[in-house]
């Protein structure tokens, strides 16, 4: 009795275990991607964009220190922002770092590439979303952020937008 | 002899958990396709929010991309590739919904295109406690067959119910423990729940050509969870 009573409560620990088990951590470094990437969600404005951007530059920058793949996507992420912001040059360098770290992404980062050469970047008044990545131009947020800081609430406006 | 009679009722219990417990099945009995096909690159299209929480969508989006890379994918920067959704005009999760997988290949490369469904989202409020709930559902599908690949579904509760302390079971007490669980529950963010989710759900995906173990957890025995089939198109 007590045998079995001992393997049930080893398959049930075996299960449980099995359960918790999750990728390999060790293969990329992601730092605080996702909550900073949350928190200008949850507030989009000039203050959380570059926190958003500080962290993608830290995971860049850890994981060439740790002799880690940079994560999928980060790279082409980190140079839509720059793109966004006008420095070309800057972000294209960024899109072929992307192209060399993960071929697969060839396609995609060429029709970025396409995108941008067409214009799609130019002019202040081409907002293509709301809440997303560098959706405002540089100029566009500024005078938000100088109006939000007259309010003194800046979370408040943002939230009552979306 | 009493403590071997002690036992019994928790036998009787055990048993039924196995006999009507949740089924277990090996992934490549699970996913066949997934090992045929082996797909690199995932393209996350932007969850269709059926719950009444509009931010749920947003907030849902910067979950999901990091435990996929973890699985051995390559993941298209989600933030990027929803905006050029948009600058296409398929900004409405649903109309991306109603187009055949394949056309993503061509504009993005993409292997495979994984639909999100965010069925839960939500607060329930008990007598004296409250629960979150994240209930989200998950399609892979081929861009090569538009076949589905890989699917799961899964729920997280979380209780949010506030800590009762010193519980008198007066009156105040009762209102203390109110109070406290309208406290917690509206400060608890969903996003932690999102991602405890997210891990629980992605055990059960075949390991990507990133991931160390690539092709070798045909065996693994995995946790077979669907939605009942809906009518397609």
């Amino acid at each position: 009795m007590k045998k079995k009573l001992l393997i049930l409560i080893l398959l049930s620990l075996s299960y449980f275990a099995f359960g918790c088990a999750t990728g390999n951590k060790q293969m990329y470094y992601w730092g605080n991607y996702s909550s900073s990437l949350y928190k200008y969600k949850k507030a989009p404005n000039n203050e959380t964009l570059d926190a958003h951007k500080q962290a993608l530059v830290k995971i860049i920058e850890e994981s060439k220190k740790e002799d880690m793949r940079v994560p999928p996507g980060v790279y082409c992420e980190y140079g839509y922002i720059l793109m966004q912001e006008g420095k070309n040059t800057d972000a294209v360098n960024y899109f072929d770092l992307e192209e060399q770290t993960y071929p697969e992404s060839k396609t995609f980062t060429q029709t970025l590439r396409a995108k941008f050469d067409k214009g799609l970047n130019k002019g202040t008044g081409t907002d293509t979303g709301i809440g997303t990545i560098g959706s405002g131009t540089d100029t566009h947020t500024n005078t938000d952020k100088a109006t939000d800081k007259a309010t003194g609430k800046v979370t408040d406006t943002g939230k009552d937008k979306e | 002899m009493k403590n071997v009679k002690s036992i019994y009722p928790l036998l009787f219990i055990l048993l039924f958990l196995a006999s009507c417990g949740p089924q277990y099945i090996s992934k490549s009995n699970a996913f066949p396709k997934m090992y045929e096909e082996h797909p690199l690159s995932i393209l996350v299209l932007p969850p269709i929010n059926e719950t009444t929480a509009a931010d749920a969508k947003e907030y849902y989006s910067t979950t999901i991309a990091e435990p996929l890379t973890y699985a051995g994918y390559y993941v298209y920067p989600i933030e990027v590739t929803s905006d050029l959704l948009k600058a296409e005009g398929l900004g409405d999760t649903e109309m991306l919904v109603g187009l055949p997988p394949q056309k993503f290949r061509g504009y993005f490369g993409a292997d495979a295109v994984l639909y999100i469904k965010i069925l839960k989202w939500d607060t329930s409020y008990f007598v004296l406690g409250a629960n979150i709930t994240v209930s989200v559902q998950f399609i892979l599908r081929s861009t090569i067959t538009g076949e589905t690949l890989w699917e799961y579904y899964d729920t997280v509760v979380q209780d949010t119910s506030g800590d009762s302390g010193n519980s008198n079971a007066g009156l105040a007490g009762l209102l203390v423990k109110v109070v406290a669980t309208a406290i917690t529950t509206a400060t608890t963010d969903y996003v932690p729940i999102a991602r405890q989710l997210n891990q629980r759900a992605l055990v059960s995906i075949p390991y990507g050509k990133y991931h160390p173990s690539f092709g070798q957890d045909k065996d693994i025995e995995i946790l077979e969870k669907k939605l009942p089939e809906q009518p397609k198109k």
